[in-house]
């Protein structure tokens, strides 16, 4: 036997499903070929790899949360739950619409609240004007001079 | 009880049958969802989902099989579509903890064993995953989940010559894949 169909015939011999010639045949080619012996024990190890899902078993509280949904199947009908999956998005559009509605709003009232700042940008213009006006003209110096040392 | 009796039961909501129905057949639909390489918690998920699907259309269920047949199919139509659904991830995250190692000596095995091990079953289910979903059903069943030809030729709804040649196929496929990997 050589290592081309030992290799061929690797997954038949792990699963003992090769006739018991080839068997034999396998096994004394093993115990002489190093490579073909790791190789098997390489591709035992990745298909034995799956045995441990043998001894699962689901936990001890599943049948308890299996029979609580099937009350919660039972207490809310088909048309119902339905009803649900439709109203959640519903009503979160609803909410999305509302919230922008209420930003546009307040956009809207801050938008009105700036003729009064034109309002007083008017006033103190005027303020200025009327300041102007009574203001005495003359050299800044001597405004200065007469009003802040009293020379 | 004969299997129509025990149909009836669940037609009219009889509590006590659900309860055998599960107790029965929940260990090998959860352990049939585990090999094809859901994680642990979300195959008691989906098994959980075959019961309840199972159980509301009980009155859709032909008497012409084995109700555990019945389910078989149906966990398996949930599985392939989980691990479409969740390819890349959940499927990637198979690990060590999938596997309830409280139920073992984790003396006697390493934690550094236990990662190999871990290794190990993502590469065969990655393996597996390459074959055909056909192919794989079928491997899958009779390999893992340890179901003979005629067991499988009920789920699937073919031959038991269709089901040996499936098999037959997929093990030269996972055999090649296998040696391609340890090239």
């Amino acid at each position: 036997m050589n290592c081309d169909f030992f290799k061929s015939n690797l997954l038949d011999f792990y699963y003992k499903e090769c006739n018991k010639d080839t068997c034999l045949q396998m096994r004394e080619h093993m115990d002489g070929c190093h490579q073909c012996a790791t190789l098997f024990g390489k591709i035992s190890a990745v298909l034995g790899s799956a045995d441990a899902v043998k001894n699962e078993s689901p936990d001890a509280f599943y049948y308890t949360r299996l029979s609580a949904k099937i009350t919660t199947m039972h207490d809310s009908p088909a048309h119902t739950r339905w009803l649900l999956r439709i109203a959640q998005p519903l009503l979160a559009a609803c909410f999305a619409i509302f919230g922008v509605f209420v930003g546009y709003k307040i956009y809207d009232k801050l938008q009105q609240v700036e003729p009064y700042t034109a309002q007083i940008d008017a006033a103190g213009k005027a303020e200025v004007q009327l300041a102007d006006e009574y203001l005495p003209k003359g050299d800044n110096e001597e405004l200065l001079n007469t009003y802040f040392f009293n020379e | 009880m004969a299997a129509s009796e025990l149909i009836n039961r669940l037609i009219s909501g009889d509590e006590r049958a659900f309860k055998m129905v599960v107790d029965t057949n929940a260990p090998m639909i959860f352990r049939v969802i585990m090999n094809f390489g859901v994680r642990r918690e979300d195959a008691e998920d989906l098994s959980q989902e075959v019961f309840l699907d199972a159980f509301r259309n009980i009155r859709k269920f032909r008497n012409d099989s084995e109700i555990s047949t019945w389910l078989y199919r149906i966990a398996i139509n949930k599985s392939l579509n989980f691990v479409k659904k969740h390819k890349g991830s959940k499927r990637a995250n198979f690990q060590l903890e999938d596997i309830n190692t409280f139920d073992r000596n984790w003396s006697v095995e390493s934690s550094e064993q236990q990662f190999v091990t871990g290794e190990q079953r993502t590469l065969l289910y990655n393996s597996i995953e390459k074959l055909s979903e056909n192919q794989r059903i079928a491997f899958t069943l009779n390999k893992l989940d340890e179901l003979s030809y005629k067991e499988i030729s009920d789920i699937m709804m073919i031959s038991v010559s269709s089901v040996e040649s499936l098999i037959h196929r997929a093990k030269i496929k996972l055999q090649n894949i296998l040696l391609d990997f340890f090239k």
